[in-house]
Formats: C-alpha cells, sequence, structure tokens
C-alpha cells in the first residue's frame, strides 16, 4: 500500500516533468538581414559611410566578414546635387570597407539625404547640419592610477541656439585609423553661453589602440573631435553609450534596441558640425 | 493584524482537520511542527522551522524564504534575483512582513537566503490570491514571518557554524513577565567560496551581516507586548568582465516596532507600530566613469485590528485599520566621475496612505461559510497625487469530512511601487511612491482553493486564480538616463495591463519515516502597454514543479532533497547584431518573446543529531548539503559578443552562480 501510492507520487512527478521538458519554450525570433549604416558628412568634410549587413542571431554564431558589403550603392544629395559614393578598402578599421566622396562637402544649415542600396534592400535618412561649436580649450590632468597615463577634458561655450547634442569622438596618431566614438561621448546641452567641460576618453572600437581603461599615453598625439549633432542622432549615440557600457550586464543590462534615423535599417547617419583639436599629450 | 480576524483564523486551519465546522475559540494557529509546509483553505502555505531544517541547506544556513521557493505557486524568477514571484505575480507585488514590519527588500543577494535569523524567526505563512480585508497592501502575495509572542521561561539558545556564515541566538527570561532575544549572524563568503564565484568572465566578491533583538512581556494575563528590532547589511561587488563593468551594491534594512495583544474575553485586539527602513547604494564603474546611485525609503506606520468573535449566533466580525506615512528618495546620482551629468540632491517625495477595513463571517450549518469584508483606503502621493478606494472580497467555503473548498473575489491596490534596472529583483531596485506617472496599481482576483485528504497520509490541494492587473509599473530607463538634466524616474515609467490565471497541485504524503511534497503550477501572464500588443509578464514561469521530501532514517539521521524544474524565464530575444564604432549592437525582438532553456536544479542534504549531557543538555545537528548536485548551469541570460581577433561573433548564455555548492554546518542548542 505504501509503495503503491509512493509510486503513484513519483508517476504523477515524472509526468509533469516530462510534459515541462517538452515545453522547453525557448524560442528565437529571426530575422532577415537589414542594411547597417555608420556614416556622417562632417562640416568642411567630405562624407564617409561604412555600409554592413545585420547578422542573423542564431546560436551558432557567425563570421563578421561575412556581412561587409561592397557592391552597394551609396549616394548623397545636399538638396542640389547628388554624389555617388565610391566604395574601397581601408586597412585597420571593421569594416574594413568604406564608401567616400571628394565632390560634396558639408555644409551647416543644409540637409543631407543618403540613400544606400544593395540588392533588393535599401534605406535612406535625411539629416540637417548644424553649426559646428568651437572647442575653447583643453585640460590635461595626471591620471593616479598610471604616471605615464593623461586624463583629457575639453572646455566650450554652448551655442546661442541651444539646446545643442553633441557626440565626441577621438584619434590617435599613428595607431588609429578612424575616429571612434567615445564611450561615454554624448552630452545635450540645453542652456546657452553655458560653460561646458566634457572629460574625452580613447575610443573602445575593437580594433582602436584604446581598448583599454586608462587614459592617454605621454607622447601621444591626438585629435578630438566635437560634432554638434540633430538630436535624433544624439538619442543614437545616447543609447549607443548605453549598450556599450552595460550591455549584457546581468544587472543593469537593458534589451532594449538602438533607435535609429536609417529609414528600413540599422545605425545612424549624421550630417554635424564639427570641430577638431590636436593635443599633443605631456 | 490579519491573525485575529475571524475570516483568516479560520483560514489558517491545517486542511487536515477533520471538522467541517470551525470552532474560532479553540483554534491555535501553530505553524511551527511538522516536517511538511502546511496549505490552509485560502491556498496559503505555512511552515514553521522544524520544515526549514531538514530540507537542504544553502551554504549551511537553513532559511525561511528559500524553502518557501519549493512551494506551489511560488518561485524564484531567477538564480540572481531576491525575490519570488506568487502565483506569477512579479517580485515588487508582494509584501514581506517580519512580525508585522514591513520589509522592503528581505533577502541577501541573489535569493541564497533571507535577511531573517531562523532560529529567531521560525515561522511563515505565504499568502498567495486569497485575502481577507485589511490584510494586505499589494496585488501579489504576502509573506509574513513571525517569532512568536510568548515569554520565554528558561535559557535557550543556539549557535550555527557554517561554511560562509556563522550565527548565534540566545533568548532568556528578564524577571517573571519579559523576555529578551538576540540574535546575530556574519559572513565570512569570500574564504571558502570566493574562488567557486570567480571564473575567466566574472568575479563575485560577497558579505553581510544582520543582527535581530526583541523583547517579549505579559503585561497581564490578556495583554503581551513584543519589541522587534533588525538590522542587515550587505556588501557585494560583481565584476563583469565580458562587458568591463564593475557592479558594486550595498544595501541594508533597518526595522524597528511593537506589537501589542490583547486577548480580553469580550474583544481580542493587535496593535502594531513599527519604523522601516531601506537603503540601497549601487555604483557602477565602466571602462572610464564611475556612478553612484543610491535610493531609500523611509516609513512609519501603525495598524491594529479588533475582534469581538461571535456577535450573534454563527457571526463573527472583525475590524481595523492602517497608515503609513513614507520618504522615499528614488534612485539619482549621488556622485559621478568621467562622465559629463547633473549631480544633484534629489528632493525626497513623500507618500501617506490610510485605511480602515471590516470583515463579518458567517457560518450557515456545519459546512457552508460565508465571509464578506471591505477595505477603504486612501493615499496621497507626489505631484499633488490623491486616490481613494474601497475594495470589496468575499469568500464563500465549503467543508466536508476531510476537505474544503474556498471560492474569492476581492479587489486589491498598491500604492508602493518598486521599479529598477532589472527584472529579475535585485536590491537595486528602488521604491517610488503612487504619482500621477505611476498611480496606484489595482487587482482583481478571482481565486479558489481546494482541498482534501484522500487517505491516511495522502492529500491533495488545488487552487486556481485569475488576476485582472491594472496600472503596474513598468521602468524602461537605462543607466545613463540618471545623468540627464530633466531626469526623474517617473518619467521612465510605463504602465501597463494585463492579467495572470493558472493553477497549483500539490501532493503531500506523511508515510511513517517519510514527508514529502510533489507540486505543480501553471501560469499565463500577459501585460501591455495601452492598446499594445500583449507580451509575457516578466516574472511568469509557465510551469513549475518541485519535489521535496525528508526521510528520517531513524532517532540521528535524515535524509532530505528537493527537485526544482520549472521553465525558463520570458526574456526578450536578440534578433539581429551588428557592428557599430566596431562594437557589437544588438536588435532585439518583441519583448519578452522567448524562454530562457529550463531550469532544473536537484539539492540534497544529510542531517545528523545527537544529545550530550542528561536531559536537557546539548543538541548537536550537523546538516551536509549539496546544492545543484549534478552541476546544472541555468542559464540566466542570453546575449552576443564578438571577437574580433578571430573575426567570430557568437552567443554568449549568462549561467548561474550556483554551480554544485557543498556545505556543512553544525548547529549545537541548549
Amino acid at each position: 500500500m505504501v509503495s503503491g501510492r509512493l509510486k503513484f507520487l513519483i508517476l504523477i512527478y515524472v509526468l509533469a516533468a516530462v510534459w515541462l521538458g517538452g515545453c522547453s519554450d525557448s524560442s528565437e525570433e529571426v530575422q532577415e538581414p537589414r542594411l547597417v549604416v555608420e556614416g556622417q558628412i562632417d562640416s568642411d568634410g567630405y562624407p564617409r559611410v561604412f555600409l554592413t549587413l545585420s547578422a542573423t542571431a542564431d546560436a551558432s554564431g557567425g563570421i563578421i566578414s561575412e556581412n561587409i558589403i561592397r557592391w552597394g550603392v551609396v549616394k548623397l544629395s545636399d538638396g542640389e546635387n547628388e554624389v555617388i559614393l565610391t566604395g574601397g578598402p581601408m586597412a585597420g578599421v571593421l569594416p574594413p570597407y568604406i564608401y567616400y566622396s571628394y565632390d560634396m562637402v558639408g555644409v551647416p544649415g543644409r540637409s543631407y539625404t543618403l540613400t544606400a542600396e544593395y540588392k533588393d534592400k535599401k534605406v535612406t535618412s535625411e539629416v540637417t547640419m548644424p553649426e559646428p561649436t568651437e572647442i575653447e580649450g583643453v585640460r590635461i590632468s595626471g591620471n593616479a592610477a598610471d604616471d605615464r597615463s593623461r586624463d583629457l577634458t575639453i572646455m566650450f561655450n554652448s551655442p546661442a541656439d541651444a539646446p545643442a547634442y553633441y557626440h565626441l569622438s577621438v584619434r590617435v596618431s599613428g595607431s588609429d585609423n578612424r575616429f571612434y566614438p567615445c564611450t561615454p561621448g554624448t552630452i545635450a546641452v540645453m542652456e546657452g553661453g553655458k560653460r561646458v567641460e566634457m572629460p574625452v576618453y580613447k575610443g573602445n572600437g575593437g580594433l582602436s589602440s584604446g581598448n583599454d581603461r586608462e587614459g592617454f599615453t605621454v607622447g601621444e598625439r591626438v585629435t578630438v573631435r566635437l560634432a554638434r549633432v540633430a538630436p535624433e542622432v544624439y538619442d543614437f549615440w545616447r543609447a549607443w553609450d548605453n549598450a556599450a557600457l552595460t550591455g549584457g550586464s546581468v544587472f543593469v543590462g537593458s534589451s532594449v534596441s538602438l533607435p535609429s534615423n536609417i529609414s528600413g535599417g540599422y545605425g545612424v547617419w549624421s550630417a554635424q558640425g564639427v570641430s577638431d583639436l590636436d593635443v599633443e599629450i605631456q | 493584524m490579519c491573525a485575529t480576524t475571524a475570516y483568516t483564523v479560520a483560514a489558517h486551519t491545517d486542511v487536515l482537520t477533520d471538522s467541517a465546522t470551525v470552532e474560532l475559540k479553540e483554534v491555535k494557529v501553530t505553524a511551527g511542527g511538522g516536517r511538511l509546509a502546511r496549505i490552509d483553505r485560502s491556498g496559503a502555505v505555512t511552515f514553521g522551522r522544524d520544515a526549514m531544517e531538514h530540507a537542504p541547506r544553502m551554504f549551511g544556513e537553513g532559511d525561511a524564504l528559500r524553502f518557501m521557493l519549493a512551494m506551489p505557486g511560488v518561485s524564484a524568477v531567477s538564480d540572481y534575483s531576491g525575490g519570488a514571484s506568487i502565483d506569477g505575480m512579479g517580485f515588487a507585488q508582494n509584501e514581506y512582513r517580519l512580525n508585522g514590519i514591513p520589509v522592503h527588500f528581505p533577502y541577501h543577494f541573489g535569493g541564497i537566503f533571507s535577511v531573517f535569523n531562523p532560529a529567531m524567526y521560525d515561522r511563515l505563512r505565504v499568502g498567495k490570491s486569497i485575502h481577507g480585508a485589511g490584510e494586505t497592501d499589494v496585488t501579489g502575495g504576502t509573506v509574513v514571518l513571525s517569532g512568536g509572542m510568548d515569554v520565554a521561561e528558561e535559557n535557550k539558545g543556539e549557535a550555527n557554524l557554517g561554511m560562509i556564515a556563522s550565527s548565534g541566538f540566545l533568548t532568556l527570561p528578564v524577571g517573571q513577565r519579559f523576555s529578551a532575544a538576540v540574535a546575530g549572524r556574519i559572513s565570512y563568503l569570500n574564504l571558502l567560496y570566493g574562488p567557486m564565484l570567480r571564473d575567466g568572465h566574472m568575479d563575485a566578491r560577497y558579505g553581510f551581516g544582520d543582527a535581530d533583538a526583541s523583547v517579549n512581556g505579559e503585561l497581564s494575563d490578556a495583554d503581551r507586548v513584543r519589541f522587534t528590532f533588525h538590522f542587515n547589511r550587505d556588501n557585494m561587488t560583481y565584476d563583469d568582465r565580458d562587458v568591463s563593468l564593475v557592479t558594486a551594491m550595498i544595501w541594508s534594512n533597518i526595522l524597528a516596532g511593537c506589537d501589542w495583544r490583547h486577548e480580553g474575553d469580550r474583544m481580542e485586539m493587535d496593535h502594531n507600530v513599527w519604523f522601516s527602513r531601506f537603503a540601497n547604494d549601487l555604483e557602477l564603474r565602466m571602462d572610464n566613469v564611475r556612478l553612484r546611485v543610491p535610493s531609500a525609503i523611509t516609513e512609519g506606520g501603525a495598524r491594529g485590528s479588533f475582534s469581538p468573535g461571535e456577535v450573534r449566533d454563527r457571526l463573527s466580525v472583525a475590524w481595523g485599520y492602517g497608515l503609513r506615512y513614507c520618504r522615499l528618495i528614488p534612485q539619482r546620482v549621488k556622485e559621478s566621475i568621467g562622465v559629463v551629468g547633473e549631480k544633484r540632491e534629489v528632493d525626497a517625495t513623500y507618500a501617506a496612505a490610510g485605511k480602515v477595513w471590516g470583515e463579518a463571517s458567517y457560518a450557515l450549518g456545519h459546512r457552508w461559510r460565508f465571509t464578506a469584508g471591505i477595505d477603504a483606503a486612501m493615499v496621497y502621493g507626489g505631484d499633488g497625487y490623491c486616490c481613494r478606494w474601497v475594495d470589496p472580497r468575499v469568500s464563500v467555503m465549503f467543508g466536508w469530512n476531510g476537505g474544503n473548498i474556498t471560492a474569492h473575489a476581492g479587489r486589491y491596490h498598491q500604492w508602493l511601487h518598486q521599479v529598477g534596472f532589472s527584472e529579475m529583483g535585485m536590491p537595486s531596485d528602488f521604491k517610488l511612491g503612487p504619482s500621477r506617472k505611476a498611480p496606484v496599481e489595482r487587482g482583481t482576483n478571482l481565486a479558489m482553493a481546494f482541498s482534501h485528504r484522500l487517505s491516511d497520509g495522502l492529500s491533495v490541494t488545488l487552487d486556481g486564480f485569475y488576476k485582472q492587473i491594472d496600472d503596474e509599473p513598468e521602468y524602461r530607463g537605462a543607466v545613463l538616463d540618471i545623468l540627464n538634466s530633466d531626469y526623474r524616474a517617473e518619467n521612465y515609467i510605463y504602465v501597463t495591463r494585463g492579467y495572470n490565471a493558472g493553477g497549483n497541485l500539490a501532493l503531500r504524503i506523511e508515510l511513517g519515516r517519510l514527508s514529502a511534497m510533489a507540486t505543480y503550477g501553471y501560469c499565463i501572464g500577459k501585460r501591455r502597454i495601452g492598446d499594445g500588443r500583449y507580451f509575457n509578464a516578466s516574472s511568469v514561469l509557465n510551469h513549475t514543479a518541485t519535489l521535496s521530501g525528508v526521510w528520517r532514517i531513524d532517532n540521528r539521521w535524515s535524509l532530505s532533497g528537493v527537485m526544482n524544474i520549472a521553465s525558463g524565464r520570458p526574456y526578450t530575444p536578440v534578433k539581429a547584431i551588428y557592428f557599430i564604432g566596431e562594437r557589437i549592437m544588438m536588435e532585439y525582438g518583441e519583448r519578452n518573446s522567448a524562454r530562457l532553456p529550463l531550469y532544473h536544479r536537484l539539492d540534497i542534504g544529510a542531517d545528523y543529531e545527537f544529545h550530550t549531557g542528561a536531559e536537557g543538555g546539548l543538541t548537536h545537528k550537523i546538516n551536509l548539503s549539496v546544492v545543484n548536485v549534478y552541476g546544472r548551469r541555468n542559464v540566466e541570460m542570453s546575449t552576443f559578443t564578438a571577437d574580433l581577433a578571430s573575426g567570430r561573433y557568437m552567443r554568449r548564455d549568462v549561467s548561474s552562480l550556483y554551480r554544485m555548492l557543498p556545505s556543512v554546518s553544525y548547529t549545537v542548542i541548549w
């Protein structure tokens, strides 16, 4: 009798467990690849666009280089003229292929419409370029953690037509082949005429020289780029900062997609007023 | 407050009570005995220390709140989380009380065990979807720990030496009418378990301490008082090397309260005043940035109940009151290094609530009992927000020899919210008072509970519930949002509505030296924002099953085990990845549209008990436990990483902290 009841109990449990096992409803939502844009045209500068495909997030992972687009068509219009960007390889960056043109120069106040096509995929984006804000000064300070490491802070005054939105990027001469976004590197200034101090960090791109937690090193030559960007571009980089800093954290990571001003795709297209400052770290 | 109402006392009665008629005056609430949890007529689970003492221990510590996770309808959302889901509701929708004092975060890190010393607080009741009037201020479940109000007549004490912590408990009479008890616990987890909590991807360090004191007094034959004090402080650092993020948290509870119970011939009364403070200091260290983001809640309150018992033949009534006043400091930036943002003191917000309630219970014949009550309340919150409500609750019970069934319908409100970056119930989650953007949450419960003794030693309980939820808050803020100059936590609240439905089955068997319980629960829960599409509620595990048992081999040895199986937690899947700035970025699919892999874990334990000295001498207990016997790496999170050196991206599953964890503890009792 005793064993009979026990068997009954175990049977019920085993049946429930088997049912549970069969109900492991882990599902993966697969999406067709989309075009991904990381591009900008700077004031008094030329357009540069990285164009890739997004990768399907399946459990087996994949190879990054398979998502590089070498045969895309990238066009840029300022409302009066349209140029087709030329694609070409670029060493030391990811993706190692860039679309560029020297036939159009960025002018603040103009709107720039980007169109990118690849096979049956097409994306567009339009952004108006704000006036740049000059970097007024820079402060180099010692880093307590390392004698040869320095912290960098730039100063600027917010423009009268605030609110103004900024994104900071940096390139180390001799080691970086592109400007890398600082992490974090965004700030919104809501009032005009305000003195703003903003720390500058090495970009932490995967192939950059600055993939560490330290500051700049004595002897390095650094170009700091302060880009005044459109609000939607700021929103993208702000979210990018969040994702880059906390993505994947069990405790504070959020499962929120980045906003994008790319219609039909991912990423960001920016027409930005830029101010560069060359600094020799001493 | 609840223990004196006619309805609730009836509900506390064990399902195995033979009599179909409940004689209220003679019912004793005695949760302390037995090695199995008991499930009463409202579906509530009650158990005492003996039950948890014989369960497998985590790190050598027996604990009530961990033990309750093996109960039907109660589950942990994650091994990292502190908190429980009761009938699929979120961790923030439960009300925890210690000797009547609200506790805003009752767990040490990762829910490994609670902040309460089991020797001091030895009874626990988990109320699920059926509550009497005045019993709760939340839309979810209630978890009530208590330590009794009796005056100790002799010195008693115990010391527990575990592998991550040691604790002591001492109670002694003070004069004829008073007794005092003190307890304390301190951890040294990093000494022995440190290497097990770190690998190439992460390094966790953790420490905690807690202290308790109480004084029980017998003022007269009819009047008893109890003073309670509790303090705990935890310190945790978690270095996630894959994302270069160090998360450090310090959190603490300070509780103080006083109970007065009057048991007169004509009236029984309970009154309770308290002070409760929970503070958390979250620090995030990311590449170049350091942020300190503290939050706190401080509250004082009082509640009371009056129960004259049967005012007429078969008619019992009870009524009571409750007052709460909270000062809340929501999450804000206290200190920021390396990032431009607004470092500022955020004004505290305040919330005040008052309520009165009343309940009547009528027995019709020997089998039927009807209970009806109302809970009328008013709350004031931030930005001039004010809300009033009257919650009706009705229960009908039908009993027979060996069983009973209860049906319940009730309306519930919750005005104190808890939100945070995590959906799993972390100490960094902060409290928010009601406001226009985070209004009072409302719930309607339809529930039933059935229990029946099948034969000697075998009983079955079954409960079912449907909950309609409105205005449940959900926080959508990201870490850097708190640096925005216009940051206010309320601005990142999304109000959701939806429902939970499900049921739980439990089979209990008590045969000779074997005590065992098997449970199975099914729950679905959906939420939506506005008129948007429904998505899975974060804390709902569709299927849960547990098998727990204790086998007393002889008077010295006993073996125990708990097997947990559950559907994976809902999560928002990554549907695409791409690279921007040479960093991997993820595009997410529909919210909570996927589930983590099946969760399962087996814990086992063995107890050896012996006595030394003459009668009344020392009792010694040695507990050997193994948590996660087969080292299952239950997945807690699924994300993607890239290795640019090899040119590949791959999925990264973050698994539970708890790989196979053996432990031994020694307890001496005198």
